[in-house]
């Protein structure tokens, strides 16, 4: 942005720039990764627009309904008809409705666990969490603490919410900290307990939450972004709740109070290395061939057997138990739904009530869960040169399943180096 | 032994004594314990916070370890999770 330019947008954040510490050129050059487009998403991403934050990344999976309207500023009647993306919506009003028209604001209608790339992350400044679910959360918070960065939690029920803010420090907790065996259960609801791939059905409970507390919940999470963003400390490490039903906490008459959260000595997520050593990839997409991937590391790397790991899993097909009939799948696992492995003729007998089921993952009868067992053909490594190699290579990386401006871990005569697919950088800041 | 601690659940005001309750209990254990009384909302992860310190009791630790002290009051809450 040159110095005309800068001036003359100056003039709308006026009021804000007063304030002494103020940085409205900091914000402008911000990067803000908003994951989750619901009702938090959609005070938060008003909010950064108005303040006047320059980029914005917003992801969502989702599809906007008429209950989303009464909660989300940024959605209108014809979106809800049209049943239009989330994320979509979102990122373009925000535009919009941003002072700065040379705001950046692009999204990804997609599942953040398995479509969003560790790059992305990496290349954010702070990253701002609008979830509805602990699997969710999870991944958000491994993958900031993972690129060494801050994330901001939000979330709601009834007239209460609480924030909580996430830094990459041993000294304090994280997300995971607080975790139990009950809560990873928790976290694997969408999948089936067998062998993991994604439950055609799923349980979706819905939470009872108003505009009034999305507002005041997105307000909070916005302002520790600005903070963070000036390098102002915020209550990281520590929780905000607010409860707005009775305004009264503890007999202390205060609807808002901090708690300091507790270090886990035994959480996962402290125990992973933060790696900073990673080889950018201007010319690698996730939309590149292997072949032409494992030529760009060679020439890039060196000489020699190269190893990708993936990052996730690859099904080849599904066999039969009873009659080894294969069905062949060719896609990743998180877009296996049990129903897609589930054998149409072999009959199978629930174990728990003795009925008998055909073509069908649960009991048809008792409801009883992941009755049927196929073996799965599986990969998540590619060796140059290797069967696979050559029958896969036509492939792009995506159709494995890696995820936009992914980091890949590669191992070269035994030395590891992680390669960063920067080539995707212009779909989400540029 | 830890005697005479009050558990407020914090999003009713309910307050629930407890006369008599072992160390080495943790505050899994005590939500689990007393579920049917705070009754949290389903599928919520629970929390336990000592008033005294305002600091979160880990679920695996025990209330000994967190260092809970007889009369103390500790809230229980859960974490708010809808976006």
């Amino acid at each position: 942005m040159n110095q005309d330019n800068l001036k003359e947008i100056k003039i709308y954040f006026d009021r804000q720039e007063r304030i002494e510490w103020w940085n409205q050129e900091k914000l402008f050059n911000s990067k803000v990764l908003v994951i989750g487009a619901g009702a938090l998403g959609n005070e938060v991403i008003k909010n950064l627009s108005l303040l006047g934050v320059g980029h914005m990344f917003v992801v969502d999976f989702d599809h906007i309904e008429d209950s989303n309207l009464s909660r989300a500023v940024l959605f209108r009647e014809e979106d809800a008809k049209d049943g239009s993306s989330k994320a979509q919506v979102a990122a373009t009003r925000a535009k919009a409705l941003n002072p700065n028209k040379q705001a950046v604001s692009k999204y990804l209608h997609g599942d953040v666990v398995w479509d969003l790339g560790l790059g992305v992350y990496r290349h954010s400044d702070v990253i701002i969490g609008c979830l509805d679910n602990i699997e969710a959360r999870l991944n958000v918070n491994l993958n900031s603490w993972k690129t060494g960065k801050t994330w901001i939690d939000g979330g709601m029920w009834e007239l209460a919410g609480s924030v909580s803010v996430y830094e990459p420090d041993l000294e304090k907790a994280c997300y995971e900290c607080g975790m139990t065996q009950d809560h990873y259960r928790m976290a694997k609801t969408r999948y089936s307990c067998t062998n993991a791939v994604v439950k055609a059905k799923i349980k979706q409970g819905f939470e009872p939450t108003t505009q009034t507390t999305s507002a005041i919940v997105g307000a909070i999470q916005s302002q520790e972004a600005i903070k963070i963003l000036h390098n102002i400390p915020s209550f990281s490490g520590r929780r905000l709740m607010f409860n707005g039903s009775s305004h009264y906490y503890l007999e202390d008459n205060n609807p808002i109070y901090l708690i300091d959260l507790s270090v886990n000595p035994e959480c996962l997520c402290h125990q992973e290395q933060n790696n900073e050593d990673i080889i950018e990839f201007p010319e690698a997409t996730n939309e590149s061939k292997l072949v032409d991937f494992f030529d760009l590391l060679h020439e890039k790397i060196g000489a020699g057997t190269i190893n990708v790991d993936l990052a996730c899993t690859f099904v080849v097909d599904s066999t039969c138990p009873y009659c080894e009939q294969i069905i062949t799948l060719n896609r990743p696992k998180h877009k296996v739904r049990d129903v897609d492995v589930v054998c149409p003729t072999c009959e199978v007998i629930c174990p728990t009530c003795g009925s008998k089921n055909v073509g069908t993952p649960d009991c048809r009868n008792c409801g009883q869960e992941d009755i049927y067992e196929p073996r799965l053909k599986t990969f998540h490594q590619i060796l140059g040169q290797s069967d696979l190699f050559l029958a896969y290579k036509g492939y792009r990386l995506k159709d494995f399943g890696v995820p936009l401006l992914q980091i890949l871990k590669i191992n070269l005569n035994q030395q590891e180096y992680f390669v960063e697919l920067t080539g995707d950088i212009s779909r989400i800041w540029e | 032994m830890l005697r005479n601690l009050t558990i407020v659940v914090e999003h009713t005001g309910k307050r629930i004594p407890v006369n008599e309750i072992d160390g080495d209990v943790t505050a899994t254990d005590l939500l689990n314990a007393l579920a049917g009384k705070i009754n949290l909302p389903e599928g919520t992860r629970g929390v336990i916070t000592r008033k005294r310190t305002h600091k979160q009791i880990l679920p695996t630790q025990s209330l000994q370890s967190a260092g809970v002290e007889s009369d103390d009051t500790l809230i229980a809450d859960f974490e708010r999770t809808a976006g």
